[in-house]
Formats: structure tokens, sequence, C-alpha cells
């Protein structure tokens, strides 16, 4: 089944087109959505969170129609989100932030406290849900905008750019969240850091200039770059092809 | 609800809501008229105070409003599942509450100065109500502009205007529109009851502008992410037409906001000369029939003498009973009490206005009056000579027996009453 399905979409601001025709399905699992800044991944993935409304095309998340009201009410009760720029209440508790996202997602005020300390939990800020977040590094900050995206407990949780300004470690720990996480939850990840591809990721799929030019395996996505000698590794290289003209016919 | 209780513990609001309860009780305690017991006065009191309040919960919306844009948060409006609305809807409603509770202390501060003195009536429910309601309009426009404009400088510049405007509008107090606004300071009177129809027009107009502002946020917010209907528009129509509505009452009434005199039951004093109070002076009563004994016992052989006196309002329209003389008084405080005789005198011709203005164009026959009327009302100990030849005369005066002074005012009754009394009269 396709976690997200998308036919002809379009999404623009003002008259430039930012995705065009874009036609993809992602699969269950972890799904890296790659691709140079302004590719348009950020758009991609506010639109199938519902924060825009795509401009042309189908779009259908979970099985449901982005376009909608009562489906995209559905959609949002079903992903969490974790925008790029992750913006938080300086001097909520972490706890209390996560609850209330919670809350917003549709989740009874009964439940929502139950809930978030799952959340933080399954991220590893159990002892630390009573402190403020502006005390927080920002690594963990990362981690509760995890905890509240997932606090839900959403199918599909939506991540863009989630490693950047993250150091090393912070990088390795995250990236084991995730793949904890995903044994019940299927991600969409964005990134411009090709080596995250090789660490998380069950299907790949790399837009650029608004058209998805390849979809398919990190393997398949290493094959493909077997003849460029742009990159430092396979997964570059494969890269480097997947974005090359020639190539935007994409990889299936 | 969990994220409200959250709100209502942010930093800005804690902060804020003692702020807001001082400014408010500020204005309360002191538009309250001091050593006065009068539950209408508290009313006033309590709704005026909206004057110093009002444009701090206009600045601290306007401040909340644009949280969205300072924390970039804006994903969680709009991937709620309850709606874009929902997460500004809890903001404002943290708003509403917060300015709620300060005018409620304020007014349990108010209540509390005024419960256990007071002898009449109770508060003005509909009007500290109605005042309740133009605080939360103020909070709402201000949240409202804060989301149209979320600049640093947006909430200090809604305070001022906010306050700019209470203050102009009430420079125009008495004009048709300019009880609509949301800030409004009444002199009120306890021989005059508010006008209920000009409530009823600001209940409205409140409401109506208040429901207006947030249907066409929730509409912008709806039309901004979805498809609009015609559903969606008929909150606006009905705010539209209710704020209208409330806006015509208002201005219809011409400013009127007192009615016209209602008949009030008297209090009097056992003795003569018998002196009446409305019910909510009655604990004035006592000093009151003593000071104006004093006078009687002055005035006694002229024609400004009396044997009944009553309160009134200042208004010329309002007549006390025939063969009654008359005071104005404001408070129960000293200087009101003792400026009671002041009115009486005034009323009774005797160094009125006219008299006084004339003192003031250094006429010397009105400043004799005035020094003759310090001491009707026992304030001669204060009465400030204009010059050498003035002071000779209070030398003079004051030299006089009581019975002697008496006397000689007798004599020189109509020449005081007209104004016109000569110097000559202190003594040659």
């Amino acid at each position: 089944m396709s976690i997200v399905e998308s036919k002809g979409l379009g999404q623009r601001y003002g008259r430039r087109w930012v995705l065009s025709d874009l036609s993809l399905k992602v699969s269950e699992g972890i799904t890296i959505l790659l691709g140079p800044n302004g590719a348009g991944k950020t758009t991609l993935l506010e639109t199938i969170v519902t924060m825009r409304r795509p401009a042309s095309g189908s779009l259908h998340v979970l099985g449901l129609s982005a376009d909608r009201p009562r489906e995209r009410r559905e959609i949002r009760r079903r992903t969490g989100f974790l925008p790029q720029h992750f913006g938080y209440f300086s001097n909520f508790t972490c706890r209390e932030f996560v609850e209330y996202c919670a809350w917003l997602k549709g989740v009874p005020s009964k439940q929502t406290r139950a809930l978030a300390a799952q959340a933080l939990d399954r991220v590893n800020l159990a002892d630390r849900a009573e402190e403020k977040m502006r005390a927080l590094s920002g690594g963990m900050l990362r981690r509760v905008g995890i905890a509240q995206a997932i606090a839900h407990e959403p199918p599909l949780v939506v991540l863009d750019e989630p490693t950047v300004g993250l150091d090393p470690q912070q990088r390795i720990d995250f990236r084991n969240t995730i793949r904890l996480l995903s044994a019940n939850m299927n991600f969409l990840v964005s990134t411009h850091l090709v080596d995250e591809v090789a660490h998380l990721s069950g299907e790949v799929i790399v837009l650029s200039n608004g058209r998805a030019v390849f979809i398919g395996t990190p393997e398949e996505l290493e094959r493909r770059g077997n003849a460029q000698v742009v990159g430092d590794t396979a997964m570059e290289r494969g890269y480097s092809a997947a974005l090359a003209p020639s190539t935007t016919e994409g990889g299936q | 609800m969990t994220p409200l209780r959250y709100e209502l513990r942010r930093g800005v609001i804690v902060v804020i809501l003692p702020l807001l309860v001082l400014l408010h009780s500020l204005v309360v305690y002191r538009l309250i008229w001091p050593n006065t017991a009068v539950w209408l006065n508290m009313s006033s009191a309590v709704v005026a105070g909206n004057i110093l309040s009002g444009p701090l919960a206009a600045a601290m919306a306007a401040w909340i409003a644009m949280r969205e844009r300072r924390r970039r948060t804006e994903y969680l409006r709009l991937t709620s599942a309850r709606g874009d609305a929902a997460a500004p809807a809890i903001e404002l409603l943290a708003c509403v509450i917060v300015v709620l509770i300060a005018y409620t202390v304020a007014l349990i501060g108010g209540i509390a100065k005024v419960i256990f003195q007071a002898t009449w009536s109770g508060p003005n429910w509909a009007w500290i109500g109605v005042g309740a309601l133009g605080l939360v309009l103020l909070t709402v426009v201000g949240y409202f502009l804060g989301r149209l404009l979320p600049k640093l400088w947006t909430p200090p510049l809604v305070a001022l205007i906010c306050y700019v405007y209470s203050g102009w509008n009430l420079g125009h107090s008495g004009k048709p529109w300019a009880y609509l606004s949301p800030v409004s300071q009444q002199d009120v009177s306890v021989f005059r009851s508010i006008n209920s129809t000009m409530l009823l027009g600001q209940f409205l107009w409140y409401c109506g502008l208040t429901a207006l502002l947030v249907s066409v946020g929730v509409w912008v917010v709806g039309i901004s992410k979805s498809r609009p209907n015609g559903i969606q528009t008929i909150p606006i129509a009905v705010s539209l037409a209710v704020s209208t509505l409330g806006a015509v009452v208002v201005v219809s009434q011409h400013g009127r906001f007192l009615e016209r005199q209602h008949d009030v039951a008297y209090r009097c004093s056992a003795t003569q000369p018998v002196v009446c109070v409305h019910p909510a002076f009655a604990k004035g009563l006592p000093q009151l029939s003593q000071l104006f004994a004093s006078l009687e016992a002055k005035l006694n052989g002229t024609p400004a003498s009396f044997s009944r006196v009553e309160q009134l309002d200042r208004s010329p329209q309002l007549h006390p009973t025939p063969g009654a003389g008359r005071f104005g008084l404001d408070s129960l405080s000293e200087a009101d009490l003792q400026y009671a005789l002041s009115d009486y005198l005034d009323w009774a011709n005797i160094g009125g206005p006219a008299c006084l203005e004339r003192s003031m164009q250094e006429s010397d026959s009105a400043a004799n009056v005035q020094l003759v009327r310090s001491w009707l009302v026992n304030s001669m100990a204060e009465f400030q000579p204009t010059g050498p030849a003035q002071i000779e005369r209070l030398k003079w005066f004051r030299s006089l027996t009581e019975v002697d002074r008496r006397k000689w005012f007798r004599e020189n009754y109509a020449s005081i009453a007209s104004c016109s009394i000569p110097d000559s009269a202190f003594g040659g």
C-alpha cells in the first residue's frame, strides 16, 4: 500500500511553480526525500501534511484526499510533522509542549498526558520531561520535535531536514531513534545530506526542480552512479547521476 | 482543557495579570468617592478602570498573537486536526480569561471597599457586565492587530493608540458616538438611573464587534487553506448585523447615559432644620445636620433661612420639594460635606458663581461677599485676603462677637445677596 500517492501534483508560490506535475508513490517504512536546496522538498512535505493545498493534480495521504476538507482533517490526525525550523514555546516544559501538540492533533485532553509521557520516553527524554524547552540543547530539541510529531501515534511521520545543525554524535542518536520508531510508524524524511540515505532508508526519492528524478532503493541509486565521476561515495555518485539532465525520467 | 491551562501559565500572562489587576484597581480606587460607599459609583469606577487596563490588555493580546511568527510555530496551527483556528482560539481565550480575571479582581476590590458601608441599592451588574465586554473587545482588537501586523512595535503601538483614543473619546463625552468606545468614564448621580437602552446598545455593539472580528479571523484562516463556503459567511453577516444594530441604538440615545430623575425616598434628620439626603449618603446625615444647623443659625432672620434642605443632583433640571432648599454632595469626605454648605449658598444666591467671578476680577464688594461666605461656611481661617484693605476688613469682622456678626449679616443681607456690599459696611 502507498502511504502517499500523488498524480500530477503542482504547487506554486505566486507565479513560480515549485512542484510541477509530480507523480510519486511512497511506500511503507522509512523513505528519504533527497534533493538540493530549492528542489521543493519542504514544499512537498508541507503539502503532504496539509499545510498547503495542492495547486494542481491530486494528492492522497494514507488513502485520504488532501483536497477534501474532512479528509484533510483526518490526514492531520494521522500524520506527525517536524518542520525544518522547529518552532516551540520556550517557556513550556517538554511535557507541556508535547501535550499541547497532541491536543492540537485531536487527542482528548484526558489522554494527552499519558501519550506525551510515552512519546518523550520513546525519544529518551523522560527524565527531561519537566525541563523548560529553552534549557535544552539542539539535539534534545530535535528529539522533543520528534516526540511532538509521534505523540498522537500517527501512522505517518514527516520530518523536514531533521539533522540540520546536529553534531555527528547527535545525528547518530537521531538515526537510531528513527530506526527504533520505524517499527511502528512510517517515516518520510527529507534531507540534502546524501549519506543519510545509506543509514536510514528503505526507499529514496530524489527531487530536483520540483520533479521526482529518481524513485528507488538506495542500492538502485548507487548503481545509477556507476558511470558518474562526481562524488566520493557510490551514493553520492548515484545522486549526482540522478540529478543530471539525462536522467530526469526517474529511477523506476 | 490542558492547552488552555498551559497557555494561562505562560510567562507573559503571569506577568501581565497582576499588572492588569493593579492598573484597573488603581483607577477604581481613585474614582470611588472618598469616605463614601455608593454602589453606583463603584460600578462606574470599575467600568472606567478599562482606561488603563484596556490598552495593556490589547497590547498583551497583540504580543501573544505575534507568538506564532516569533516562535515559528505556524506549523502547529496549520497541521492541527482541530482546525486552523484551534491554536489561535486557545491563545485568544487565554487572553480573554486573563483580562476577565483582572476585571473581576478589581471588581471584588471595589465591592470590598463599598460593601460594609453601603446603605442603598447594589452593584449595577448590567453596566459592570457591559464594561467587561468592552475590555474583551479591546483584547480581541489587540489580538487581531497582532495577527495582522506581527511586528515588535505592534504591542506598544496598540497600547498607545488605545490609550490616546480612549483619552480623546473621554474628552468628547456626551457626543452621540462617544459611547461606542469600549472605554468610558461616566460621572454618575444617585438621583439618576443608568439609561438601560444605552447599555443594551453597548452590549449589542461590543458583542457584535467582538463576534465580527473573531468570525472574520476564522474566515481568513479558513480561506487561506481550504475553499471557503457560504456557511462561513453566516456568522460574519449575523455579527455585522448585531454590531450595526448596537451602534444605531447607542447613537440614537444622543449621549444620554443617565436617565431623568427618579423618585427618591429621602433619609432626613429628626432635628431642625431638617436635612434630607439620598439613602446612599445616609451615613453623612449626623454631620450634615450639625453643619446645616450652624449655617441656619447664621442665616436665621434672612430670606436665605431654611427649615428643610434636600440633597440633589446639581443639574438645574432637578428641583427640591417646594419650600425646601437644596445642596449637592459629591461624597462624604470632610471637604465635600463642608462644600455642601457652599452649594446651598450658591443656590440661595449668596456669593454664588456670578459673584465669585466678579471677585476674581478684583471687585472689592464681591471679595467682601467671599469674606462673609467664609464665615458662613466656617472657613474664615482659610480665607485669603487680597490686599491690605481687605486684611483690615477681615480683622474687623473677626473682632465682632458671633452674635454681632449675625446681627451685622441680617442688616447687610440685601447688599450681600446682590454682591454689592461696600467696604464701609466693615466698620467704616
